[in-house]
């Protein structure tokens, strides 16, 4: 993974998730719009929107926003540095 | 030209989406593309270069195209972050890259589990942040969150600088004396310094007097139990200090120690 340049506000996390085929459910987790399935974060966490802090390669990698999530995600993009 | 224009040119969709998009000039540098979502603003270049996209008021062929620019985004492995942790990851990366920080994490690598380096890269960079007299309570709030008890010690430990004054020191001094054996060894001490922190005691700024007794005396126990001849106690603010000196004078000779506040005094000046 490499450090990219597109960064979204939180008014745009729906749309967001809408481009990568995800919704929210009643409980506000982010699910699969089709299989309507939580989706998990890199450390295998279901997701809020509120929580949710963008999107990585690998299957789709959902980011959790905070700072574990943060350093984990760095390791990844330092191995390709 | 800036690094975010030369990786956006090697989108294919990324020009192609900027085409004979309404009333906006793609500029020649710029630093980020930002997508929000209303229904008022327009598109623009802020003040930092970067490029400010409405998704909200887009409509047809032009939502198509930056779904595509998005999903080729992800696809050439350029992950899609919020600001706040687009903020939070590049400073991240900053933090690490000092020589300091990268030596001692070099260093660590090899003498604490994958998940604790993790835990204290996260506080190493807390503390940067604290040695800055930033807010730095959400940041320990996460750590917690994720590490527990253990995270909150291994974080309360870096910010008061143990990893590089007694753990690092204690397992060179274990290899060079016992090789393998002394590792086997340092693993079972620092185990202990990681759950228990048995001779540490960590006060919080809010303690009451009354906790501030209990967790002294608990400690005191806990720390005779481990043959610990001193308790060294960490807390923020003179006022304090003041309050520990006294509840200290108030059990020492129910506890049966000696203390010098006077030391804890001059160093916080």
């Amino acid at each position: 993974m490499k450090n990219g340049f597109i960064i979204f506000d939180s008014s745009a996390k729906k749309f967001i998730l809408e481009v990568f085929g995800k919704t929210i459910d009643n409980e506000n987790f982010i699910i699969d719009s089709n299989t309507r399935e939580r989706v998990l974060s890199i450390n295998g966490e279901e997701l809020t929107l509120d929580d949710f802090a963008g999107i990585g390669k690998g299957s789709l990698l959902f980011i959790k926003k905070d700072l574990p999530s943060i350093v984990e995600l760095t390791d990844r993009l330092t191995k390709n540095m | 030209m800036v690094f975010s224009t030369i990786l956006a040119n090697s989108l294919k969709s990324f020009k192609k989406f900027f085409k004979g998009l309404f009333n906006f000039k793609l500029p020649r540098e710029f630093n980020l593309l930002k997508i929000v979502f209303n229904q008022t603003g327009s598109n623009y270049v802020d003040n930092s270069k970067n490029i400010i996209i409405n998704a909200g008021r887009l409509r047809g062929q032009k939502k198509k195209q930056l779904k595509k620019l998005l999903k080729e985004s992800i696809n050439n492995d350029f992950p899609i972050l919020e600001y706040k942790s687009k903020k939070l990851l590049d400073n991240f990366i900053n933090n690490e890259k000092s020589e300091k920080n990268h030596e001692l994490i070099v260093t660590l690598k090899k003498m604490i589990p994958p998940q604790d380096l993790l835990a204290f890269r996260s506080s190493l960079f807390l503390r940067e942040k604290f040695s800055k007299h930033e807010d730095i309570e959400e940041l320990k709030e996460d750590i917690i969150r994720r590490w527990g008890v253990r995270g909150k010690n291994i974080c309360n430990l870096c910010t008061a600088y143990y990893f590089e004054n007694l753990i690092i020191p204690m397992y060179k001094s274990f290899e060079s004396k016992y090789g393998a054996d002394g590792i086997t060894s340092f693993n079972k001490i620092y185990e202990t310094i990681v759950t228990e922190t048995p001779f540490i005691l960590f006060l919080q700024k809010g303690d009451t007097r009354g906790k501030i007794k209990c967790k002294i005396i608990e400690k005191f126990k806990t720390s005779k139990e481990y043959g610990a001849k001193q308790l060294y106690i960490h807390v923020l603010g003179k006022k304090v200090i003041t309050e520990i000196g006294s509840v200290l004078e108030e059990i020492k000779e129910d506890v049966g120690i000696s203390f010098d506040i006077t030391s804890a005094l001059l160093i916080n000046k």
